[in-house]
């Protein structure tokens, strides 16, 4: 089941909804109340099995309203924690597997499908960059979980846009502190919740990132170097997960590139969803369009340009 | 006026004013239900419930210390962001950049609450970072040093527990976030009731012995500079936690049965135990 928040011209309410082929349908009748829309969101993980089958039922005959006379919102506006895990994917390369670790990013920078993305009115990071990212929703409380018992703090899946102020190259502003990910909007998330039981392995899924329609992230979920198994063990070692959490499972930086005024970026987890944010930025900043191949860019076509000695070490794309 | 959270035998965590007779709760005065909320509304509803919170000194009769126990007065903050502000420093160390870690509300004690520190390897270490805390008001984005005091509801007493050891890939970070590792407390001081916050005193004991001592004056990056730079890259909102940093010596590790406590002129002392833990670290 694909879950959704959205709102109407006629309303600010922010309301719960089944997304179906034929478009939203409405679930404010089913859905238990909450104190704000992250709450509403929060009980309905914590109380989806005895409210699923209503909710099966409305999906197939409730009435659908079509996708362009609504808006789509966050999913999940204001999780509680929102985890990231630094790098995470092999990238193509031949080394060692690099030690998982994961930041903390403001759950407050939140947005969602249609909204916009403000470049902060800050010049220390030389580039903004964006990340495409596969997005765990959890259901807690969970500490301690072991890798077998993943499915138990899952409930479900959506898409997640890193985007990031750089520092030097592509190491992200802040180092250490993880803070150039941090700024007000840099968390695009949704553009809906897929259940658990709609996704096999979290590891078999295909994302996709565009840039003004430019093509940018393209990779397979089975290139993470730590699995999603292992990253609900390893968060929950440390931190108590909740209900309506986000652990984001980093990024496959091939195609990293440059965010800047006007831009239309566009992620696509297929078997997810589709969702799509502008950028703005009120200092009018510009960089080269296209993938970053700066010195410690891992885009193979830069490694061979920049890096040829290292150039053996690279599978071919899509080969493993 | 002093705010605590408490909780007492049979009765639900309360918000109350504390003074010299103990604590007064502010029954039915809020809307909210969930404390953290009740703090959110506290801060936003402040000047209009001012009279009534006066007031209850006169309407209600207050509970004596040893009948209640104190709860973090900011119990699930939305955010807890540590800067990396340096006081007493030594002049000729190089000076760093101003940046702030986040941490979550999972990470939140109050007074006597108990620090457990995961089981990790022994290349790694804990640390107490003894500090100032401003509570928020907000929502709060750009605030100017000069106007910093905007963005400030009251000030509390904070131990931005730190881990180090093994620094390769920012993993002291990353377990520094750990569940029960950032205790405040034991009140949140409204802003009116501190005269000059940017001078205040922070001293710190590990089990008696003084480890940490100094003024939130003695640094080069200032309380308005910390809450403009915090503004710059994101909002603040009612509730959040800005802990001000620390000073750059006395940090001692941490060992089983430790007692830390942080005492701040004018706004209280915090006391935590600290228990190692068999918990696997990350």
């Amino acid at each position: 089941m694909k879950l959704a928040l959205f709102s109407d011209a006629t309303s600010a309410e922010v309301r719960p909804g089944i997304l179906t082929e034929q478009g939203i349908v409405d679930a404010s009748a089913v859905v238990p109340p909450g104190p704000t829309a992250q709450g509403r969101m929060e009980t309905l993980i914590d109380e989806f099995e005895s409210v699923r089958e209503p909710l099966e039922r409305l999906a197939t005959t409730g009435p659908a309203r079509p996708l362009d006379e609504v808006r789509l919102r966050a999913p999940l506006p204001r999780p509680s924690k929102v985890m990231c895990c630094i790098a995470n994917y092999w990238e193509h390369a031949q080394r060692e597997a690099r030690p998982l670790n994961m930041f903390l990013k403001n759950p407050d920078a939140v947005v969602g499908p249609g909204d916009t993305i403000e470049l902060p009115n800050f010049t220390v990071p030389w580039m903004f960059m964006h990340e495409a990212e596969l997005a765990i929703v959890l259901k807690g409380p969970a500490r301690a979980v072991p890798e077998a018992d993943w499915r138990r703090a899952v409930f479900g899946y959506t898409a997640m846009m890193d985007i990031t102020g750089r520092g030097e190259g592509r190491s992200t502003w802040g180092r250490g502190t993880w803070l150039g990910k941090s700024f007000d909007t840099f968390l695009p998330l949704g553009p809906c919740i897929v259940t658990a039981d709609e996704i096999a392995d979290p590891n078999d899924l295909w994302v996709q990132f565009w840039n003004d329609g430019q093509l940018r992230h393209n990779y397979h979920t089975d290139d993470m170097e730590h699995r999603v198994p292992e990253l609900i063990a390893f968060a929950s070692r440390t931190l108590t997960l909740r209900s309506g959490d986000v652990i984001c499972c980093g990024t496959n930086h091939e195609g990293l590139g440059p965010v800047q005024d006007g831009e239309r970026l566009e992620i696509l987890i297929h078997g997810i969803g589709r969702m799509a944010l502008t950028v703005r930025d009120p200092l009018q900043r510009t960089w080269e369009r296209g993938i970053y191949m700066g010195q410690d860019s891992v885009n193979h076509e830069a490694v061979r340009r920049n890096k040829p000695q290292e150039a053996h070490l690279l599978h071919q794309a899509g080969s493993d | 006026m002093k705010l605590v959270l408490f909780e007492q035998a049979g009765r639900a965590p309360t918000y109350g004013v504390l003074d010299g007779d103990g604590v007064r709760p502010l029954d039915g005065l809020l809307e909210a239900t969930e404390p953290q909320r009740q703090l959110e509304e506290l801060i936003d509803s402040f000047v209009r419930l001012r009279p009534q919170l006066d007031s209850l000194a006169q309407t209600s009769s207050a509970i004596p210390l040893a009948d209640v126990r104190f709860l973090p007065p900011v119990p699930r903050p939305g955010k807890i962001l540590c800067t990396t502000a340096r006081y007493a420093a030594d002049p000729a160390a190089p000076r760093a950049d101003l940046l702030m870690t986040l941490k979550s509300a999972e990470s939140v004690i109050g007074e006597g609450g108990t620090v457990r520190l995961p089981a990790v390897d022994a290349r790694w270490e804990f640390v107490p970072q003894a500090g100032l805390g401003i509570v928020a008001r907000g929502p709060a984005k750009s605030v100017t040093a000069d106007g910093w005091q905007t963005a400030v509801f009251g000030y509390t007493c904070v131990i931005d527990v730190m881990a180090r050891g093994d620094q390769q890939f920012g993993r002291d970070f990353w377990l520094a976030k750990a569940d029960t590792l950032n205790p405040l407390g034991p009140c949140i001081v409204t802003a009116d009731e501190v005269e000059d916050p940017t001078r205040l005193r922070v001293r710190s004991w590990q089990n008696d012995t003084l480890a940490q001592e100094f003024s939130v004056s003695d640094t080069n990056d200032g309380l308005p500079e910390q809450v403009a730079f915090a503004t710059t890259v994101l909002t603040l909102y009612s509730g959040d936690v800005l802990a001000c940093g620390t000073a750059a010596s006395g940090q001692r590790p941490l060992a089983d049965a430790d007692q830390v406590s942080v005492e701040i002129d004018g706004i209280g002392r915090l006391t935590v135990d600290i228990q190692r833990t068999e918990d696997p670290g990350a």
